[in-house]
């Protein structure tokens, strides 16, 4: 079969590669129909993210068609139409029972490695390192599911693949990133970050009652479609103004935001170019695996007593964190990657009843063969991109 | 702001360069610091270390699993065979290596319940001579022999079987979790030829 592979720091090729076989008698092989590059590919892409080997799989938002089942599933079968969540679950331990799919203590066959780096292993992902358990990803022709009767949901709904393909990650990552932040109509929620997952940060902010979400970008485009499309109701573009901080504070009648959204994660740029070379040459160095402007923005943006709901991949260490201020505020800090399993069945209904077109994120569809420049277009927010939809 | 943008530009990246390098030593030695593994402790020629796990099961059941596994009844154990040597009053259970094992150890494994009835915690204690040297205990460390980790190895492989019945397998890891495998990971895609 054909698949994306990365092969070094900025560069992804598509290569002919063995077909998937089933390895453990729960998996099924999934047809792929539709996957989509993420924005946290993106820290594999630029090489920012540890044990990643040559050859290895991209690619972790996927849909498509059973075409072969382990002996030990039941729920699916040969020709069901699947979105498959990111996190690998077993549904069987004490983690997952506890619907904190992501955090599952028996899908990661690298948990020593994890160990080593954060103390404990989390879940196995498709395609993100060797450190999440070195699993093919799903920006191919097929893969290889483990655990099939946990993880993918059945679509036997009329709906296209855009509208349900991001099921698979950023629909409900943003959703928790949301419900991490508590919204209610009284409540301001501010967003760093108008990317595909902070859209849907936005838009469920929305969903969940917020009545008024800021968005901060330094893209125009981007800050338009958190507008027009995920429901902002003010922008902050710190292209144009560095200061975050006092922009909302000055929306807020000086109270700050009552609760911030990360959207951005470990890459952040900023305004501020001395803050910015500090940590762009740290992590060039490979000294610190983060710049994260966003997180302490967040922090010190705050209102005290808030919430920082953080949905932005973080890798390893980083600088400058702002203690104090997260401790004498008060703050609640939430974060994780997200338990995609629990939220499948709700925002599939929601998507049904028509509260919400996931689609309103993809800028660009291509096939499988040009990955290579959908990752360069993507990373340059080349074009106006915002999201890419490969089709094998 | 406009004038002097350049070089005040070019000023603030040499102050932030310089910053950088002077943070390096603390920077490096704390992450370290962070992220190694415990350390077994040596004593003359003898190491011992510990390795532990909770598992959703009953007491009775982990027991007699652990028994069934430590004896390499199907070959999912990385230590290799054990031999019981015996059984202790407050069912703590003495064993050594057989002598076709991975590597050469003893130890005591306990059972005990978790608290708030949420599964069985086994605890191990191994210890093992030191063999090569202290050179010789850390290549081993490296390359993933060394008893402490063969042990840790197996908790986490016996956990998956109890909890999921299976060993997770993936393309990068497709014998399941083994320090040995983890410096040297295929690439994550599939395998050529169907794996056992």
């Amino acid at each position: 079969m054909r698949a994306t592979v990365w092969s070094g720091r900025n560069t992804v090729q598509v290569e002919n590669v063995p077909d998937p076989q089933i390895l453990n008698r729960g998996d099924a092989i999934v047809k792929i129909t539709s996957t989509a590059i993420c924005g946290s590919d993106l820290h594999l892409y630029d090489g920012y993210i540890p044990t990643m080997e040559h050859g290895d799989i991209l690619g972790h938002e996927f849909m498509g068609e059973i075409v072969e089942t382990g002996r030990d599933v039941s729920k699916l079968k040969v020709g069901d139409r699947v979105v498959v969540p990111f996190p690998i679950s077993c549904g069987t331990c004490e983690q997952c029972l506890n619907g904190l799919f992501s955090l599952c203590e028996n899908t990661n066959p690298n948990a020593g490695m994890a160990e080593k780096l954060f103390g404990h292993p989390t879940a196995g992902i498709f395609g993100y390192s060797h450190l999440t358990g070195g699993y093919a990803g799903g920006q191919a022709e097929y893969a290889r599911v483990p655990h099939a009767d946990v993880g993918p949901i059945k679509i036997e709904e009329d709906l296209e693949d855009e509208q349900v393909l991001f099921l698979s990650d950023i629909f409900p990552t943003g959703f928790m990133g949301a419900e991490m932040a508590e919204p209610s109509p009284e409540k301001v929620i501010a967003v760093f970050g108008a990317g595909p997952v902070g859209q849907f940060a936005i838009a469920s902010c929305r969903l969940l009652g917020a009545e008024q979400v800021i968005a901060i970008d330094k893209e125009p485009y981007r800050l338009a479609m958190a507008t027009n499309e995920a429901g902002a109701t003010a922008t902050i573009n710190f292209d144009e103004n560095p200061d975050i901080v006092e922009q909302l504070k000055e929306l807020t009648g000086g109270r700050g935001p009552d609760s911030v959204i990360d959207a951005v994660g470990m890459e952040a740029t900023h305004g501020h170019a001395a803050l910015h070379a500090y940590d762009r040459v740290k992590q060039a160095a490979r000294q610190e695996t983060e710049r994260p402007h966003a997180l302490r923005d967040a922090i010190m943006a705050c209102r005290p007593g808030g919430i920082v709901s953080v949905i932005g991949v973080y890798g390893g260490m980083t600088d400058k964190f702002p203690a104090g201020a997260f401790m004498n505020k008060g703050l609640t800090m939430r974060t994780g990657q997200c338990h995609v399993h629990r939220y499948l069945e709700p925002l599939l209904g929601r998507i049904v009843a028509g509260e919400i077109d996931p689609s309103f994120v993809v800028t660009h569809r291509l096939p499988l063969g040009e990955a290579p420049n959908a990752y360069e277009t993507f990373k340059h927010k080349q074009d106006e991109c915002v999201k890419v939809v490969l089709k094998p | 702001m406009v004038i002097g943008t350049a070089v005040d530009r070019a000023w603030r990246m040499a102050a932030a360069l310089a910053s950088v390098v002077g943070s390096f030593v603390a920077d490096v030695s704390t992450s370290v610091r962070m992220t190694v593994d415990p350390q077994p402790t040596r004593k003359d020629r003898h190491m011992d270390g510990n390795a532990s796990i909770t598992i959703r099961a009953p007491q009775e059941d982990v027991i007699s699993r652990w028994r069934s596994f430590a004896q390499d009844a199907d070959g999912s154990s990385r230590l290799g065979r054990i031999e019981i040597d015996d059984e202790e009053p407050d069912g703590a259970i003495r064993w050594h290596t057989s002598q076709d094992a991975t590597a050469q150890a003893s130890g005591v494994t306990r059972f005990v319940s978790a608290p708030g009835d949420r599964g069985t915690e086994i605890h191990i204690r191994i210890e093992f001579d030191v063999t090569g040297g202290v050179v010789g205990e850390a290549v081993k460390k490296v390359t993933g022999d060394e008893p402490q980790q063969l042990v840790r190895d197996d908790l986490r492989r016996l956990k998956q079987l109890i909890e999921t019945g299976e060993i997770a397998r993936s393309d990068g890891a497709p014998m399941g979790h083994s320090a040995k495998a983890q410096p040297e990971q295929r690439p994550a895609q599939p395998l050529e030829h169907a794996h056992g």
